[in-house]
């Protein structure tokens, strides 16, 4: 009875602090218990992203090799966010810059764990085809970034177990080992460092299929739309294995642009510009 | 209509609408390539006049329009190539120059377009608004802008798509004299025979539908008007042993193409029954796609592509894929360079002909494309009336096209 009392006021406190900004990690699952404080971690992130609706956004994408040559991609990338929670966002992304892949553009409706569904309009022939998502692992765009790195994140996706808590920067992060649950994915593992204070992430390291260390991503550049809604402008993406790297920077990002379902048909892939 | 006739349509169109643009706040876009190319043949063509080598040089800009709400755009795609012996080969075309109008569900498009239909690779069969740019490429991957009146209404029950086509594009043939590849007769354009009796204005329409349910992409259409491949018929009154005059019957076509994508499979399938000169005929194609990510740890991808291809008139089939299987391997780098390799085979099950072909392109800095083609008859097999005119036709081409 006891012990049922306190997962009871575990899960008050719990729902209370996510309904008040800037949580304290004391209303978490005891350290104790590993995975439900992992778990509750990544909640609470994706909590502060609920009801976003729907952004616009232009990025671009600095690629650098191992011996310093510099090439950039552009692009501009719409989302819709899924009134259903148990289920992914839907995205459209269209490439600007190389010219020669300009306005070739992916619509992607993300799953939690079944796969996603994608198609890819190629303007040359004025063709769509649905691809397979089965590559959400390979180089995007000749990138460090993988697909599966910047598509939904959403909770269902993974398994989480808390592993610490330390200082990142001048803040103090939670850190969290995630594992896919999803299939192909390029990864057996990654820890992810979520703050305290407003429980955006900061940095996640991959560990690619042989558990070996392979990538960091860093969160840098935040900046708060809507007054809630909080959204890192710059990317940052270094291989560990071949030294390349690649900066995502999100330049331009509206919320509530009034974009709906319409907006991410096959009809609009063809229109996308 | 001369190229001339377009310049100075497309230019006064352009002035009106950059003179608007200010006023009204329209967004303007341009953009397109200009590619240099070496096509090479190293067999003789049928008589000397043949060439061997043709330099040339094709441009594209696509000028675009669109208001701040997304919902008007007026776009327009003037197409030119210059080749250095083939007169017909040189040539002008609007890929596109349309106005759209988008409003919820709906879509309309008015003026000339490209659209495409279908799944497969190897022979994409159910596609038929557009006429093939014959001129262009071997392969029909190219294609003319065709004029029509779109109308398209996107719901939950799947998009439904019609199509008024009031305009007949003919296909164009290399030059007699100079051109290649060439099966060493002409064709003559200019006398082309119609069934319709409107000619090049017969009205001709369309109906597509599509509906995506879980992993199936699915489309069916149909069209009534002018078939887009000519007959060349080598009988007395089109025939007079150097020159063959193309005839355009008028056919009707059902449509089915259908797509499964399952994990790395992609299984495909398209399907026409077809009325043409009061005879029925059914052709197909099929296959299926899978591919192999991340092969060796390379971080490069590697797909791999078979598919049947049917014609129920089986030898007299005017066209060459009655009862063939193509194969392709596509390899993907992944890299900062866009780099693929793609290398294909179509054999005749019935003739024995074998073509080959190779393709690989990579991105060179940022605005720059290099693209090598070879095309080789490897076999032609007899009693393959087209394989063996085609025999010594084949090719090398090499471009580098700048993008702006």
């Amino acid at each position: 009875m006891k012990s049922h009392l306190f997962t009871l006021l575990t899960a008050a406190l719990l729902a209370l602090s996510l309904s008040v900004r800037g949580a304290h990690a004391a209303t978490l699952p005891a350290t104790d218990d590993p995975e439900a404080r992992g778990l509750a971690i990544a909640t609470m992130s994706d909590e502060t992203n609920l009801g976003f609706g729907d952004t616009k956004t232009e990025l671009r994408m600095v690629l650098t090799n191992a011996s310093g040559q510099v090439s950039e991609r552009r692009m501009r990338f719409n989302t819709l966010e899924n009134k259903d929670t148990k289920d992914g966002d839907w995205n459209l992304m269209v490439f600007d810059e190389p010219r020669d892949v300009k306005g070739t553009a992916m619509l992607t409706y993300s799953h939690i764990l079944e796969p996603d569904e994608q198609w890819m309009f190629l303007p040359a022939l004025k063709r769509v085809k649905r691809i397979s998502s089965v590559n959400k692992s390979g180089p995007f765009m000749g990138s460090e970034f993988a697909f599966e790195d910047f598509s939904g994140q959403e909770v269902g996706k993974y398994s989480y177990l808390w592993l610490r808590d330390e200082a990142c920067g001048d803040r103090e992060c939670h850190v969290v080992e995630r594992r896919p649950l999803y299939k192909h994915s390029g990864y057996t593992r990654s820890l992810a460092w979520t703050d305290t204070q407003d429980y955006q992430i900061r940095k996640v390291v991959y560990y690619d299929r042989k558990d070996a260390l392979l990538k960091t991503l860093t969160f840098s550049k935040y900046k708060k739309y809507l007054d809630k809604y909080w959204r890192s402008h710059d990317l940052y993406m270094e291989n560990h294995v071949t030294g390349k790297r690649t900066r995502l920077v999100w330049e331009n990002i509206s919320f509530r642009t009034g974009l709906s379902e319409k907006d991410f048909s096959q009809n609009s892939l063809k229109r996308a510009r | 209509m001369g190229a001339l006739g377009v310049c100075a349509a497309l230019s006064a169109i352009i002035m009106a609408l950059t003179s608007a643009s200010s006023a009204i706040a329209l967004d303007i876009e341009l953009s397109g390539y200009i590619e240099p190319e070496w096509r090479h043949f190293p067999n003789d063509g049928p008589t000397p006049t043949h060439e061997h080598d043709f330099g040339s040089i094709a441009g594209e800009i696509e000028l675009a329009f669109f208001d701040r709400s997304g919902d008007h755009t007026f776009i327009v795609t003037p197409f030119a190539r210059v080749d250095e012996h083939d007169h017909e080969r040189s040539h002008v075309d609007l890929r596109e120059a349309k106005y759209q109008y988008v409003n919820g569900d709906w879509e309309i498009v008015i003026g000339i377009d490209k659209v495409f239909w279908g799944v497969t690779e190897f022979w994409h069969l159910v596609d038929i608004i557009n006429q093939t740019d014959n001129v262009e490429s071997a392969d029909g991957e190219q294609k003319l802008g065709q004029p029509m009146l779109r109308v398209s209404l996107a719901r939950d029950w799947g998009t439904l798509t019609g199509f008024y086509l009031p305009y007949f594009r003919l296909r164009q043939f290399p030059d007699p004299v100079t051109g290649r590849p060439t099966p060493g007769i002409t064709v003559r354009d200019e006398r082309a025979i119609f069934e319709s009796k409107d000619k090049r204005f017969n009205p001709d329409a369309a109906l597509r539908y599509t509906k995506t349910i879980d992993v199936f992409d699915i489309g069916l259409s149909y069209f009534k008007g002018t078939a887009r491949m000519p007959v060349l018929d080598f009988g007395p009154e089109t025939y007079d042993g150097v020159s063959v005059v193309p005839r355009y019957d008028l056919i009707s076509q059902a449509g089915i193409d259908v797509q499964a994508t399952i994990g790395p499979w992609l299984l495909k399938l398209e399907g026409t029954r077809r009325e043409q000169r009061n005879q029925w005929y059914t052709q197909a194609t099929g296959g299926a796609e899978y591919t192999l990510y991340n092969i060796f740890d390379t971080g490069t991808d590697l797909g791999i592509v078979a598919e049947y291809m049917y014609d129920q008139r089986r030898l007299d089939a005017p066209q060459p894929f009655n009862d063939d299987v193509g194969f392709g391997l596509r390899w993907t780098a992944n890299d900062v360079q866009s780099t693929t390799l793609l290398l294909g085979g179509v054999h005749d099950l019935e003739t024995d002909s074998t073509a080959i072909s190779l393709e690989a392109e990579r991105r060179l800095g940022t605005s720059f494309k290099a693209q090598l083609e070879v095309r080789l008859l490897e076999k032609a097999g007899t009693g393959d009336t087209l394989a063996q005119a085609l025999k010594d036709e084949d090719m090398v081409r090499f471009r580098i096209a700048y993008y702006f």
